[in-house]
């Protein structure tokens, strides 16, 4: 491609993708696989996102039955989004989308200049960001030594730094039980894990192969109230809590470190999402979508953890190639929707999709999260206007583990559906 | 008789918690009696092998000479005892990465003498 350096370059699209991590490279390929033109739009300098600094295993277990690390999974997809020459712009910044009539203006900027890219369909598959020190209370001092887990990850495995030698690590999400290990391999020293609730919240086999593998303590029931130090993080205080969560007074412990690393959770990232008047979940943190991962504004689509914070990145894919043929489907018939609400009681921490076409296809892909934890079996049910369906039993249920039920929806007309979780106690 | 309840299953996202009991002779040698809670055959081996010896696949990064990908993932290309996990990546920090590599190429053979190979599990062109 001839690029202006002094002039905005216009290019035109069938359908672009905001985003090259799995979801994005899902939905580029499969739009693209459909017979649509698509583009394919990158903040960072290689394609692959958050993958890249994944440099554990275990990714891939569903999609191809192996075990792969982050990096040789994202290399799968780019290998295949090369070979179809998909055209991907990296170190490609957008600043602003506008919404037009019949498309959407993307203007974006890079080294070799500035680019208006008018696209029929917008595919946001922008990931999701970690919640930071801001987010939760965290009492005394900012010194340098506070990181959240995927920046120390990025420090660690991309740049090659250590964050800390004694480190304390708070929450126990996935990307900080994978870094406990990851550091404790690299020389660090491991304090603990503390975590707030009565359970942990990142994957049981986290859990075992993470912290019990390199005896690594994890404190449940316990976090941090302040951070002492002045330039440099020296340590923190940590105190246990009650069943509802409130500090038991007493109960404080100083703990020295040089390091504390934050696995508070993730959050959806939906800048450009909500710049075009996307309803977001509130459930989810992401766009409210139909079975096709599209959201309630025709013609944008999302996918990935913009959507809702993944565990496996199978399921990512998975919905990014939901989301590129979806796009492809509507950009060639601009079919008008006949959307129903699809809502969830209090037994349900949030599901996706939020809504259904009434007239699409009927096959649906249902992902949920339990409110709290069953560990008797419990049944998830479809209710309907004045029927009740089992959808699929479960032996247990955590809010910490997605699972995901394909259903046929029977729909008859025009109407709502909700989502319940019901436990049956020991009548199997 | 020995036995471990809830030994969390690693192989998948499942976590399946499989309970195994064994005896110990008096040469030390463990003798498994019984396995149960596994979901498929893969998590009866695992259990299997995590009593007599646990296995796991090492990933880390390599030091390389390029700025712009500073550090190379690589893996084992087969399971190693839990217990060489840190003398080999202790080792594995003696080496810088200088040429271009693509994945799956074999950095080093035999680390230490064990029965596995440490790959490329990135490409840098």
């Amino acid at each position: 491609m001839q690029v202006n350096e002094n002039t905005v370059n216009t290019i035109n699209t069938e359908i672009a993708v905001l985003g090259a991590g799995p979801a994005g490279l899902a939905a580029a390929m499969s739009a693209k696989n459909n017979g649509a033109h698509v583009i394919l739009i990158e903040r960072e300098n290689r394609l692959g996102g958050i993958l890249k600094q994944c440099i554990h295993d275990g990714f891939g277990l569903v999609r191809y039955n192996e075990k792969l690390t982050g990096p040789e999974y994202a290399l799968r997809d780019i290998k295949t989004i090369k070979s179809l020459n998909v055209p991907a712009f990296v170190n490609t910044f957008v600043l602003e989308v506008e919404k037009k009539e019949n498309s959407f203006v993307l203007y974006c900027i890079n080294e070799k200049g500035a680019y208006q890219i008018e696209a029929q369909a917008l595919i946001l598959a922008t990931g999701c960001r970690e919640r930071t020190d801001r987010q939760i209370f965290l009492h005394g001092e900012r010194p340098a030594g506070i990181y959240t887990a995927g920046l120390a990850q990025h420090f660690v495995n991309i740049d090659g730094y250590l964050p800390g030698k004694e480190i304390v690590i708070i929450g126990s999400g996935d990307i900080g039980l994978i870094m406990a290990r990851r550091l404790t391999l690299e020389g660090a020293h491991i304090v603990g894990v503390y975590e707030v609730k009565p359970e942990p919240s990142g994957l049981q086999r986290n859990i075992a192969q993470c912290l019990n593998d390199f005896s690594i303590p994890l404190h449940l029931s316990c976090t941090v109230k302040t951070v002492h130090g002045k330039n440099r993080i020296e340590g923190v205080t940590v105190v246990n809590v009650d069943e509802s969560g409130k500090e038991i007074k007493g109960s404080e412990k100083y703990i020295t470190c040089d390091c504390l690393i934050l696995s508070v959770g993730l959050i959806p990232e939906n800048e450009i999402a909500q710049s075009l008047n996307v309803s977001i979940d509130p459930d989810t943190k992401g766009p409210y979508v139909d079975q096709n991962m599209h959201t309630l504004v025709d013609g944008i689509f999302a996918c990935g953890n913009s959507v809702h914070v993944h565990d496996l990145v199978d399921y990512v894919s998975e919905s990014g190639t939901i989301a590129g043929e979806s796009a492809v489907r509507w950009i060639r018939n601009k079919r008008k929707r006949n959307l129903i609400k699809f809502s969830h009681d209090n037994s349900v921490l949030y599901h996706i999709p939020q809504f259904v076409d009434f007239k699409s296809n009927n096959k649906i892909a249902l992902y949920f999260r339990s409110k709290k934890t069953y560990s008797n079996t419990c049944s998830v049910n479809l209710i309907e206007k004045n029927s009740k369906t089992c959808l699929k039993k479960f032996k247990i249920l955590r809010p910490s583990e997605m699972e995901k039920i394909v259903f046929d929806a029977q729909l008859q007309d025009n109407q709502n559906l909700m989502l319940q979780i019901e436990e049956n106690y020991g009548n199997y | 008789m020995e036995t471990i309840n809830n030994l969390v299953c690693i192989i998948c996202p499942k976590g399946c918690r499989i309970t195994i009991e064994y005896e110990i002779s008096e040469n030390k040698s463990k003798a498994i009696k019984s396995i149960s809670g596994f979901s498929c055959p893969k998590g009866k081996f695992y259990a299997e092998q995590e009593i007599l010896e646990p296995l796991r696949t090492l990933t880390t990064t390599i030091k390389t000479s390029y700025k712009e990908h500073a550090r190379l993932a690589v893996r084992s290309d087969s399971e190693i005892p839990l217990a060489q996990l840190i003398p080999v990546i202790k080792y594995l920090r003696t080496i810088v990465i200088k040429q271009p590599i693509s994945a799956g190429t074999c950095i080093v053979k035999n680390p230490l003498g064990l029965k596995t190979n440490i790959i490329a599990a990135d490409d840098i062109l």
